[in-house]
Parts: structure tokens; C-alpha cells; sequence
């Protein structure tokens, strides 16, 4: 099991989008995944629920351990046509966080972690259990800001806990024109110069991912006839997804080899 | 200039298989417990309240003030909210002004609920929470007057 965050503490910078796109993957590849929303604003919720889903609020919801959220997970979870699954969990009682992690460890492959865009304690208390955080960052001079402090967050709670918190940092919201913006490759440069582990892939701002809300679909959903540039879009998302499960892959073995 | 990568043509992750109708390898990722790392998460609450980072929710402490020394509420700024946390003001007399408002959850049985909704809708369109305060000014005479009695 692998529980991805997304963590940015300033809001639009794509992360519930990242999330969405990563959770649609997986599941049209047969995973079981649970997507856990901190966000007060609720927008993955909100998608879940135009599509029918059951969506677990943990506050309504009395559990006496994690084998009790385990259980509601399963039975709130939908299967899709490819056999994947998929439950969706808003958390709005941080103290009760980390049983709904231990349950939906027991039951998913991936736990997708969505908080609100905000400084806030449940992206750090989640963070601090993550196996890989992913800091999405529309590169503009306001989010670079953001985006440092966000490292520098994560960085001190790995200092503290002596436990490394591995993250990587995802080009969003940027033109998909083939040549980029002078702001996004000063930025570039200076996340490469400074050492950031930068993510390959860019999840460029294109109709497919904003039709997500739209349609309160996945990216295998949408319909072609409705959405241009659907298959550059579904290309992109599918290199994204490569890269997160290589980064993860590459994490497992690294505490397989620790251990 | 400097070109986009946002796709590339070769495949440097070793997952040139994801396709549209490849699967992925699960097992690597197969569910199992997850056993929650105490020290990282308490070291995450000492960063997030270093760092100024707000919660969400009270602790629970918090939810159960009694237990915690009371402290003096705030007078309410010029200005300010007109609706507070009642755990704030719990057990401190005349410090707050009338106009601030709280909210007032309760859970009661049916037939009670139904007997308040009737009592406020024949209240003359006065709000829920003058009928409320009048039913307690009565019940605390009452009271008044039993204890008054039991002494004589």
C-alpha cells in the first residue's frame, strides 16, 4: 500500500486535480484506491456524490478502530468496468485521521491524500505518514514562495523524526504550448540549481483536466467527442502516473534494502 | 529556448507498458497495515505549531473544557463576530455581550422535539430562543420556590 499526499499550502495550484487524475488512472488499471480529502471546501466529495458515489464523512461516523473504517471503506467503495475500485473518504475530524489511514491501508493499494490549500496540521500529519508527497506548484514568482515553504516544512518534520519525507514537486497549470513561459523555465532552473527533486512529467492546463469537474468524470470517462485534445491529455496523465509509481517503487525498495 | 517536456518519447521510468489497456503491476502496492509512525506524527504537530499552521478541529481537550482551567474570555472586539464558540465562554459570567450569538445543538427524543416545535410555533412569531429562555426563567422559579419551601 502507498499513500501518496498532495501538499501545497497555498490553494489552486492543481493538487485535487493531480489527485483526481492519479485516482482515475489507477482505477481504470484494476486498484483498489481511497481518496482522503481534508479539504473543507470539499470539491472531491463534491465530485463523488454528482456521481452517485457514497462518500464517508468521518465526522458522522463513530468507528472504535481501524478495522471499522476498513469495513465502511469496502462497502462504500464502487467497482468501475475494469474491476478497479474506488472509495472516497472526507476527513473532517483530524483527530481521527490516522484510523482512517490504517483502515484504508488495509484495504486499498493507494490511499490519495487531498488537504486543503492552506497551512494547515492535517498536511503535516499526513505528510508525516506519506510515502511520497507531491507538491504541485502552477509556476508563477506568488507559488515558488508557497512551494519553499512547503519544503521547508516537510523538511523539518523529516529532521525532527529522523524519517526522511520523500517528495517530489509537480509542474502544474503551465501552458501546453511547446515552448514554455520565461517565468516557468527561471523557475526550472532554479528548482534544478537548488537541488529540488523536480518531476519530469508537467500536467500542463489543458480542457480534459478541467472537464473532470465539469463532467464529474475520470480522464478514461471523458468523452472524446466533447473534450479537444483528449488524447494528448490522456498521454500525459498516463506518463504522470508512470513517474509517481516509479518514484514509489523506487521508495519500497530503498526501505527494503534499509531494513 | 527551452522545449516542454511534458511528454517524452522515450520511456526512462520502466513503464513503457502503461497504455491505454495495459495494467500495471500491483504488486508492489498490495494492502496491508500500515501501522502508524507515532514519533513523525508528533514530530509533525511540534513543525505545524512552530510554523503557525492552523487546525481544523479542537482537540480534544478543548471539547471537554471542564477539564481545563478556565480562561478569561475575550470581550468582543468592535467590529468582531457576532457568533462564539460557547467552550470559550463556559463558566465565565458577564463577560460577553448580549449580541453575540452561539450555537445550540441538542439531541432529544421525538415526542419532546415535536412539543418544542409546537411551543415555538404558537409563540407568536417571537424567536426559538426567547420561548427558550422563558421556559428556563420558569423552570429556575420553580426550582427557587421548592428550594425556598424545603428550608421553611
Amino acid at each position: 500500500m502507498a499513500l501518496v499526499l498532495f501538499a501545497n499550502t497555498k490553494g489552486g495550484s492543481g493538487k485535487t486535480t493531480a489527485a483526481l487524475v492519479l485516482a482515475g488512472e489507477l482505477v481504470k488499471h484494476k486498484a483498489k484506491v481511497v481518496l482522503l480529502e481534508g479539504d473543507p471546501n470539499r470539491p472531491i466529495m463534491n465530485w463523488a456524490t454528482a456521481r452517485g458515489m457514497t462518500v464517508l464523512e468521518t465526522s458522522k461516523l463513530r468507528i472504535q478502530s481501524p478495522a471499522d473504517a476498513a469495513r465502511m471503506i469496502e462497502e462504500a467503495a464502487v467497482e468501475d468496468d475494469d474491476g478497479g475500485r474506488l472509495a472516497v473518504v472526507h476527513d473532517d475530524d483530524q483527530e481521527g485521521v490516522f484510523d482512517w489511514i490504517e483502515g484504508a491501508a488495509s484495504w486499498a493499494h493507494f490511499v490519495i491524500a487531498d488537504p486543503e490549500g492552506s497551512p494547515n496540521e492535517w498536511l503535516t500529519q499526513v505528510a508525516s505518514q506519506a510515502d511520497l508527497v507531491i507538491i504541485p506548484f502552477a509556476p508563477s514568482a506568488l507559488d515558488a514562495k508557497q512551494v519553499s515553504r512547503t519544503v521547508g516544512v516537510l523538511q523539518k518534520v523529516g529532521k525532527l523524526s529522523r524519517r526522511e519525507v520523500d517528495y517530489r514537486i509537480l509542474l502544474t497549470r503551465a501552458g501546453a504550448g511547446a515552448v514554455m513561459t520565461r517565468d516557468e523555465r527561471e523557475i526550472r532552473q532554479s528548482l534544478l540549481k537548488n537541488g529540488l527533486p523536480l518531476m519530469d512529467t508537467t500536467l500542463c492546463e489543458r480542457p480534459a483536466y478541467r472537464g473532470l469537474f465539469k463532467l464529474d468524470a475520470t480522464i478514461a470517462e471523458l468523452p472524446d467527442w466533447r473534450i479537444n485534445g483528449l488524447d494528448s491529455a490522456r498521454r500525459n496523465a498516463a506518463q504522470y502516473v508512470s513517474e509517481v509509481l516509479s518514484v514509489l517503487k523506487g521508495a519500497t525498495q530503498k526501505k527494503t534494502e534499509a531494513a | 529556448m527551452m522545449a516542454r517536456a511534458e511528454q517524452k518519447d522515450t520511456d526512462d521510468f520502466g513503464f513503457g507498458s502503461i497504455g491505454k489497456d495495459a495494467d500495471i503491476d500491483l504488486a508492489a502496492f498490495e494492502p496491508k497495515p500500515k501501522p502508524i509512525d507515532r514519533v513523525s506524527a508528533n514530530a509533525a504537530a511540534e513543525v505545524a505549531e512552530i510554523a503557525g499552521f492552523t487546525r481544523r478541529t479542537p482537540t480534544k481537550a478543548e471539547r471537554n473544557p471542564r477539564a481545563q482551567p478556565v480562561a478569561a474570555a475575550k470581550p468582543a472586539e468592535k467590529g468582531g463576530k457576532a457568533r462564539v464558540n460557547i467552550n470559550e465562554l463556559l463558566g465565565i459570567k458577564d463577560r460577553y455581550p448580549e449580541t453575540q450569538r452561539a450555537q445550540l445543538n441538542l439531541l432529544a427524543p421525538v415526542p419532546v422535539v415535536l412539543r418544542w416545535r409546537q411551543l415555538v410555533a404558537g409563540a407568536n412569531g417571537r424567536p426559538a430562543w426567547e420561548v427558550l429562555e422563558q421556559a428556563m426563567d420558569a423552570l429556575e422559579a420553580s426550582q427557587a420556590a421548592s428550594n425556598a419551601g424545603g428550608r421553611s
